[in-house]
């Protein structure tokens, strides 16, 4: 570091000290450390059906329990000699074969929940399934402190409403659909007056205080959010799908060289109880093509190197195919991983016994509050078990 | 405190608050008196009945696909009309208490369901004991389909308990986290298997040969105990009085509970076998729940504040659409609780997003999305015009949109000319405005009311009550 910048930055660092960071919007962030790495998180909601997804094409149980459902071997794109993709996952073949991408087996959790909204809770407070936690895993890794990160765009749903998974005890994620919708809502010259104004005296702790607070970072936020968007404009080609542009808002928030640390996007529609080939082999492919796009501007833009994609869905689908050619809610599932950063690539566990179900069901081997662990302390740099306590890191990255 | 600013808070929290007229009215009257009226009051009910009567299209029967998506269309319409319908008992109702306290316990006993029937049957036990005995609610709410469905007591059997429903009872419904084992949990379950509904009439009843009749150990008793014993034993504890009236300190006075104040409820809870208007009749009258710490202090939730603007203003909505959009976007669809604990509440409720919604929409519901500011003397007049015809555009794209009809003309918040407001500010806001908004505001004019009320419900101090 050349001596000037570092004046500046220390310069910076005792100012803020002694000032609150939200004591008055229009006050840049300072944190945003240059080069760190971010994740982007996202969710397949409705239950991705795992077995569909990667095929264990060598299973002849499989085939037997899932007539008129099942992938045949010759269409798969095969990752070992036992599971391979789903056609519609071609975009992800490339990421497997340059070590990009990491793909789990059986993840889930002990006493799993069929229902949608509860499992989905569980996935997004990282809590065991008899515990209710009013807090989700990124918003405590706000509260942890997150290396210095105070302001509510460190991170950001792309959607019109935060999902728990943001919402912390003390911080919370901000949601933006559109950066200038956002701004815009924040610029009504009276809130404006009233977040400019009103600085010292109303930032007392209690629930008013707590109040004038929201309101002063969000509009500082958004503020900051769309002078560093307005930057930059994504020339790449997309998908034309809703999905798609939620992705390319992504990477223009990062391409712009925005300090948020965790961005969270979701794909609906994945509860696929009757007709399930055609719907789910779609999702499928508006799910890769627009990662695939995604990774490529990024790629393009040299920010894929302190990017980390993780793919989830609340559950997984039974085994056996339901009398409407669809699958009912099930357990374990798989889950994805794409970065540049990966110590074990590819499939990284054993595939899923078929052979010894529960009820018909798929048995966990991995908790996801492990893999969580791991992306905190391992790529985001902070202590996982002050915000998951109890789930040790692994080793795959 | 001022006899005005006591009767808006009393109101505000055992109720939804009312009109100026009517706060004003009431202000006249001791506190003792009010309570009474408004214990009064509650002793009717409105009628909540959407559903009609048991509707065989609902039962479980092998269906094709075609009317499998019907059934679902018809069961999410009733529902969304549950909602709308019960939004508008809550504002028109005269007997606000009687509601808050529905809605206290629909957040109490937290339930989803796909069947609109059940929803209304059970919304109608809390109902009908909201005021009543907390040990006959409970078991009724025990014995509803939606919550046997929900917490899977349907799938709790001798030869394989469920633990899911004797986990909440404990747990959230109860006497809650820490006050028991996991050995209490493993044996109340088995009391409760084979408590389950017919699928025909939908009533209640206990599977015999599902039934658990073995010798089970709760609480260090040991004896062939079934689910009501359960349920007794646990409303025996007074560690269960402490946590119910724990709750409903945070809900209706303060979200850090004073200990001392919710075991003096706790001992009228079980002194009064656990009937509940007792013990919130010495809430609404005890001194503290007046004090300056517990006004202004909590955030309304999103019902409460579109309940309360409703009841507030001469204002109507008459779209459906929107009053459910409402609810979505500050985060509290009646009938969807995110889980069986209900909605956190408090700081919960306010993120970014949630935050700017609640600042804009109260100008949106009573002047089409603009908050009048006064105009600067030294603007050129070509630009006031043009401000005023960008607003007209906004103003009548918004209206479509949002269909509210607010009558400024019915709206008179008693206003002295030339006074400076007296009661207005405190009418609008449980606290004092900031500094720089009491700066900002236009004298107390009649010609300035418009102006003021939208400023005053666009700011973070009208999330308070």
């Amino acid at each position: 570091m050349k001596r000037r910048d570092f004046i500046r930055v220390s310069g910076l660092a005792s100012a803020a000290l002694f000032i609150p960071q939200f004591i008055r919007a229009g006050v840049k962030p300072i944190i945003g450390i240059p080069g760190g790495k971010r994740l982007v998180v996202i969710q397949l909601s409705g239950g991705n059906d795992g077995l569909n997804t990667v095929v264990p094409f060598m299973d002849d149980l499989y085939h037997k329990l899932r007539p008129g459902l099942a992938i045949s071997p010759s269409e798969v794109f095969k990752l070992n000699e036992y599971q391979g993709f789903h056609p519609a996952l071609s975009s992800f073949s490339k990421l497997f074969e340059k070590g990009q991408l990491a793909v789990f087996n059986g993840v889930g959790y002990p006493n799993p929940d069929r229902s949608h909204f509860r499992s989905m809770d569980i996935w997004h407070t990282a809590s065991g399934s008899n515990e209710y936690f009013n807090s989700g895993w990124i918003g405590r890794y706000l509260d942890s402190d997150c290396n210095g990160c105070a302001q509510p765009h460190q991170a950001l749903e792309v959607d019109d409403s935060l999902s728990l998974a943001l919402k912390g005890e003390k911080r919370k994620g901000l949601s933006v659909k559109e950066a200038g919708l956002l701004y815009k809502s924040t610029k009504d010259p009276f809130f404006r007056n009233m977040a400019d104004q009103n600085s010292n005296a109303m930032l007392t702790d209690d629930n008013l205080g707590y109040l004038y607070k929201t309101m002063i970072e969000t509009c500082s936020s958004a503020e900051y959010i769309y002078e560093k968007w307005k930057t930059t404009e994504s020339k790449r080609e997309y998908p034309q799908t809703a999905f798609s542009n939620q992705l390319k808002t992504i990477a223009r928030f990062i391409n712009s060289g925005l300090s948020t640390r965790i961005y969270y996007v979701s794909l609906g529609g994945f509860d696929t109880h009757a007709s399930q080939a055609g719907t789910h082999e779609n999702l499928l492919k508006m799910w890769s093509e627009g990662t695939k796009a995604f990774v490529a501007d990024l790629e393009a833009a040299g920010t894929m190197d302190d990017t980390l994609i993780l793919a989830f869905s609340e559950f997984g689908r039974r085994v056996g195919v339901n009398a409407s050619k669809g699958t009912d809610h099930g357990t374990a599932n798989n889950l994805f991983v794409i970065s540049n950063g990966l110590k074990k690539k590819g499939i990284v566990n054993d595939p899923p016994v078929l052979t010894d179900l529960d009820d018909g069901d798929l048995r966990y081997s991995v908790d996801f509050r492990n893999i969580y662990s791991t992306v905190l302390e391992k790529w985001m740099g902070v202590e996982a078990s002050g915000i998951i306590p109890g789930f040790k890191p692994m080793d795959f990255l | 405190m001022n006899d005005f600013e006591r009767s808006r808070h009393l109101h505000s929290r055992a109720g939804f608050g009312g009109t100026y007229s009517f706060v004003f009215g009431q202000s006249k009257h001791s506190v003792k008196d009010q309570v009474k009226t408004i214990f009064k009051s509650a002793e009717k009910s409105d009628v909540f009945d959407i559903t009609g009567a048991k509707s065989a299209d609902l039962t479980e029967k092998k269906l094709n696909e075609k009317e499998r998506k019907l059934r679902k269309e018809t069961a999410s319409e009733l529902t969304k009309k549950l909602n709308v319908t019960w939004i508008g008992i809550m504002a028109g109702t005269n007997a606000p208490l009687r509601e808050k306290m529905t809605l206290f316990w629909h957040g109490h006993f937290a339930c989803r369901s796909n069947n609109p029937w059940f929803l209304q049957e059970l919304n109608n036990i809390h109902r009908k004991y909201a005021l009543g005995n907390f040990r006959t609610m409970l078991k009724a709410v025990a014995r509803t389909p939606a919550m046997l469905l929900f917490l899977n007591n349907q799938q709790n059997r001798k030869s394989s308990p469920n633990e899911n429903f004797a986990r909440e009872l404990l747990e959230l419904f109860t006497i809650g986290r820490g006050n028991y084992t996991e050995m209490d949990i493993k044996e109340s379950a088995r009391a409760f298997t084979g408590w389950s509904f017919s699928k025909e009439s939908w009533e209640f009843e206990i599977r015999g040969a599902q039934h658990d009749e073995g010798v089970k150990t709760f609480f260090g008793k040991t004896g062939n105990f079934n689910g009501d014993d359960i349920i007794n034993m646990i409303l025996q504890d007074e560690r269960t009085a402490m946590h119910i009236c724990r709750k409903l300190y945070c809900h209706f006075v303060n979200h850090n509970p004073d200990e001392k104040h919710v075991a003096e409820l706790a001992d009228i809870f079980n002194n009064n076998d656990l009937e509940l208007a007792p013990v919130l009749e010495r809430l609404f009258t005890a001194d503290w729940f007046f004090e300056k710490r517990n006004v202004g202090c909590l955030i309304k939730s999103p019902v409460e504040f579109l309940v309360g603007m409703l009841r507030m203003f001469p204002l109507t909505c008459n779209s459906d659409k929107t009053i459910l959009a409402i609810q979505r976007s500050l985060g509290q669809v009646l009938f969807f609780p995110p889980n069986v604990a209900g909605w956190p509440g408090g700081r919960c409720w306010i993120d970014s997003a949630s935050l700017m919604s609640r600042l804009k929409l109260p100008s949106l519901l009573l002047n089409d999305g603009i908050i009048d500011l006064p105009l600067k003397e030294d603007m050129p007049e070509e630009l006031v015009i043009k401000m005023q015809e960008r607003e007209k555009e906004i103003k009548k794209a918004t209206a479509k949109k949002i269909e509210a009809k607010m009558d400024w003309e019915d709206f008179k918040p008693g206003i002295k000319e030339g006074k400076t407001g007296e009661n207005f500010i405190p009418f609008i806001l449980a606290v004092p405005p900031s500094p720089e908004l009491s700066k900002s505001l236009p004298p107390f004019k009649s010609e300035y009311m418009k102006m003021i009320t939208l400023q005053l419900v666009s700011t973070p101090e009208f999330q308070l009550i």
